[in-house]
């Protein structure tokens, strides 16, 4: 299929003007080797022994005529150029990258070009990072972020967080560089050359494409973000052919930049919101399951009204931020006691319903049990049953229910409440009442059962994880804070059961797809976006997870992002500890060997002197709990001035 | 039809009043009879003779609940065990299965070492759950200080219903159960809440 630029330019055409520069940029080469020669006398072997090694310029060749250098004219630019004004045109306000030569046209276009703003271009030191910075950006702030990668070899690396953000269905716009001509290949671009670049990644994307024009490119990009940013959100891509990139375009070249409108996300279906409200006010024992639910602040205060219209418990599962944590109404704390009473359950963007309602035993022999009431009346209203994919098996047990909503639950709460306020008659308003003072009552005894665990083992060293996130909360409470690190390192639950939270940005659920190496770049990612309003952004960073990239740290020191990293070193990769134990229990072997090849130990890493040594503030280990409030207080100076700072805390495991 | 109500209220609540001051009184009483209690009311099932624990339930033999803890457990059920009304287990009989119970020798319980416990805590995994010094975590239950009774304890490690791992006896031995247990028995109490400034509301 032959290939065309909206320049019109023939590719025969093309192909001469590259191979011209070729020759030139050969021919410079040799010009400056000879220039070395001649200035600098050879160390080690004498004239004969250098010629042997290194071309020397010839008399021949010095007098030769030039090959013809060709540069940009000044009625041309590039197509990467015009790549960069649709970019603009979307929004970006970042592009991650480490750099690769089959996106080098684009690479340059964004720091010339472009001006290195609009899209700046932050500097990553592994292709996982950019992708996971961009997860925890978009949780922060969102929007998408633009990752560029090899299409072979940066993809590879990428493909592990471009599963996390898919599962944890978050737009990530990735641009991917490819060599397809073959006859223009360097050697390098053979290897990192491939026919089908996004293939690797198809079963975990949502929509790809590799586009042909300019043209073509103009519209994808439109599309892709369109199709990246609609319920249910996931990562897009987008392969960009090297030459397509480099070739010159006339500066008129009528390219046109498609006009981005954003698709409005589905309502769910009328009379199923009615039925939905009218289950929920009849109901004695109600209660609302929220995932993913909270796509916006928005959603957050939505959901608020509903809980506080009904006096309903909430069981916030955390993929968002979608209740307050001390919301008297907030029972997460008690889910499986609040799901046993249950006659209503409404779950909203669950990813896992199943689960909610059912247990599975994990010993020898797995057993289920269903949890809920056998009577209880399940709804589930959640874009997962607009859009599944077959391969990776993300989408969890089928779970019967009674009322299925195909929409988006966010965008559907506005007519559910006002269902509810309809329907809700003054005798049903008293019975509300009532048991919104029953379950205030509850949710203080769960805020003093809290602070009465916290304190055991208080003075314990290695430190506890509540002493450790009870030492960092009264450090930043008076901030106007963002917990960017994952769900997975969370420090044990401990923030969830004593900090305060209540907005949107102050919790940014986990990875997704339990990829670990995630937490420390989406860290850096959500401090990123927090960075322009100001917010104090702090990240409990487990050892582990900090071990598979921890070049994102100097990522963090080179673009200024302020981010306070609290280490939950707990030297180990505990979660798998636990899972090897547990057949070394159930094979009835002995347990006391459990612990190799889980174990970060022996050495022990000094995560202070690896955070300095790429420019950050650091200090630890700490073992001795009073050290740890004074350190904190010292990186957390650091961080007001802009900078990343870490403290490497030893701690207990959970 | 008001005054019939409370009438048999009354009723009822002379008659409970008459069963539990009964029931306390039977419960005084040495019982010689207690087998054929306890298979009678079908509790040898699960939790074998002599209420000395099975697979399918913990021991209950020993004086290690009250009376009333007991009762409630019975009535009410806890997990599977099934609710027993006083319509199906009179409160004489539950007093006289209580009585025998009570007057049973409990699971036996080595001595326990304070110092292999802590080690054997660390090398058996406990703590991988339940933290460091027992105070539980997101994946267990606190266990110390104050751990359940020895029997339930034992129980509970060799046969337990929910994510924990079994661990059998070849694995952990009853008197390395019994050091770990010395070592949950002696964790430090946490001090007040009150007295931690940093655990304020």
């Amino acid at each position: 299929m032959p290939k065309k630029t909206n320049s019109e330019q023939p590719s025969e055409t093309r192909r001469r003007f590259l191979q011209t520069s070729a020759l030139a940029g050969a021919a410079a080469i040799v010009g400056a080797s000879g220039e070395d020669a001649t200035a600098q006398p050879p160390v080690d072997g004498g004239a004969g022994a250098r010629a042997s090694s290194t071309p020397l310029m010839t008399a021949a060749a010095e007098a030769a005529v030039p090959a013809e250098v060709q540069v940009l004219g000044s009625n041309e630019r590039c197509g990467s150029d015009f790549m960069v004004d649709v970019i603009k045109s979307l929004g970006f306000e970042y592009i991650c990258a480490n750099p690769g030569s089959s996106f080098r046209g684009l690479h340059e276009s964004v720091i010339n070009y472009g001006g290195n703003q609009a899209p700046e271009l932050i500097t990553c030191c592994h292709e996982e990072s950019s992708v996971a910075m961009a997860h925890g950006y978009f949780k922060a702030e969102g929007k998408p972020l633009a990752v560029m990668a090899h299409g072979t070899v940066g993809l590879q690396h990428a493909a592990m967080a471009i599963y996390n953000a898919w599962c944890d269905r978050v737009p990530v716009y990735l641009i991917l560089g490819n060599h397809s001509d073959a006859a223009l290949r360097r050697a390098a671009e053979w290897y990192h050359g491939v026919q089908d670049a996004a293939h690797m990644v198809r079963d975990y994307t949502k929509w790809d494409d590799t586009p042909w024009s300019l043209t073509h490119f103009a519209e994808s990009a439109v599309r892709g973000y369109k199709i990246a940013l609609t319920p249910p959100m996931a990562p897009v891509v987008l392969v960009l052919d090297g030459h397509l990139q480099e070739e010159p375009i006339p500066l008129d070249a009528g390219l046109k930049i498609p006009r981005l409108t954003l698709p409005t996300a589905p309502q769910g279906e009328t009379g199923a919101v009615e039925e939905t409200a009218r289950l929920l006010v009849e109901a004695e024992h109600p209660v609302i399951v929220a995932d993913r639910a909270a796509r916006t602040p928005a959603g957050m205060r939505l959901l608020i009204e509903l809980a506080e219209a009904l006096q309903v418990p909430v069981i916030d599962q955390g993929s968002r931020m979608n209740f307050p944590s001390r919301h008297p109404l907030n029972h997460s704390q008690r889910a499986g006691a609040v799901i046993a009473e249950a006659d209503v359950i409404v779950g909203l963007e669950l990813v896992d319903f199943w689960s909610t309602v059912n247990s599975l035993r994990d010993q020898l022999h797995r057993s289920t049990r269903r949890v809920a009431r056998q009577d209880a009346k399940l709804i589930s209203i959640t874009t997962g049953d607009l859009y599944i994919r077959a391969n990776y098996q993300d989408f969890r047990r089928m779970q019967e229910v009674d009322i299925a909503i195909a929409a988006d639950a966010e965008a559907t709460l506005p007519s559910l409440i006002e269902a509810v306020r309809r329907l809700t008659t003054r005798s049903r308003s008293r019975t509300f009442e009532a048991r919104g003072a029953r379950l205030a009552a509850a949710s203080r005894a769960l805020d003093e059962n809290a602070r009465n665990a916290a304190a055991y083992a208080w003075d314990a060293s290695p430190l506890s994880t509540a002493r450790l996130c009870a030492e960092i909360w009264n450090q930043i409470k008076g901030e106007d804070w963002s917990l960017v690190s994952s769900y997975y390192s969370d420090g044990g639950g401990w923030p969830r059961r004593l900090w305060d939270f209540d907005k949107s940005y102050q919790w940014l659920g986990h990875a997704g797809g339990g990829g670990i190496g995630y937490g420390a770049p989406a860290s850096v990612g959500g401090a990123l976006a927090n960075r322009k309003h100001g917010r104090f952004s702090v990240a409990i960073q487990t050892d582990g997870d900090l071990m598979y990239a921890p070049g994102v740290l100097w990522t963090a020191a080179h673009h200024g992002i302020p981010l306070l990293s609290v280490m939950n070193n707990n030297r180990a990769y505990h979660m798998e500890i636990m899972h090897v134990q547990r057949m070394c229990n159930a094979r009835n072997r002995g347990i006391d060997r459990a612990r190799i090849g889980s174990e970060i130990t022996d050495p022990n890493i000094d995560y202070a002197r690896l955070a300095q040594s790429m420019g950050v503030y650091a200090e630890g280990p700490i073992s001795t709990p009073a050290d740890l409030g004074p350190a904190l207080q010292r990186a957390i100076a650091v961080v007001k001035r802009g900078e990343p700072a870490l403290i490497d805390v030893i701690t207990q495991v959970r | 039809m008001r005054v019939h109500t409370v009438a048999r209220l009354i009723g009822i609540g002379v008659l409970v009043v008459a069963t539990l001051l009964g029931a306390v009184l039977v419960a005084q009483e040495p019982r010689s009879d207690g087998p054929a209690l306890l298979a009678g009311a079908g509790c040898t099932g699960c939790h074998g003779a002599a209420g000395r624990g099975t697979v399918a339930a913990p021991p209950i033999a020993g004086p290690a609940l009250a009376l009333d803890e007991f009762r409630r457990a019975v009535r009410t059920g806890r997990g599977v065990m099934p609710a027993y009304p006083v319509e199906v287990l009179p409160e004489a009989r539950l007093a006289a299965i209580y009585t025998y119970t009570s007057d049973q020798e409990g699971i036996a319980m080595p001595v326990g070492r304070v110092a292999a416990g802590g080690r054997l805590y660390e090398q058996s995994g406990c703590y991988s759950c339940h933290s460091n010094q027992g105070q539980g975590g997101t994946q267990g239950p606190r266990i110390g200080p104050g751990p359940v009774r020895w029997g339930k304890f034992v129980w509970y490690l060799r046969h337990p219903t929910a994510q924990m791992p079994p661990y059998s006896s070849s694995v952990l031995p009853d008197q390395e159960l019994a050091d770990i247990y010395a070592f949950l028995e002696v964790r430090p109490q946490p001090r007040p809440v009150a007295e931690i400034p940093l655990l304020a509301p």
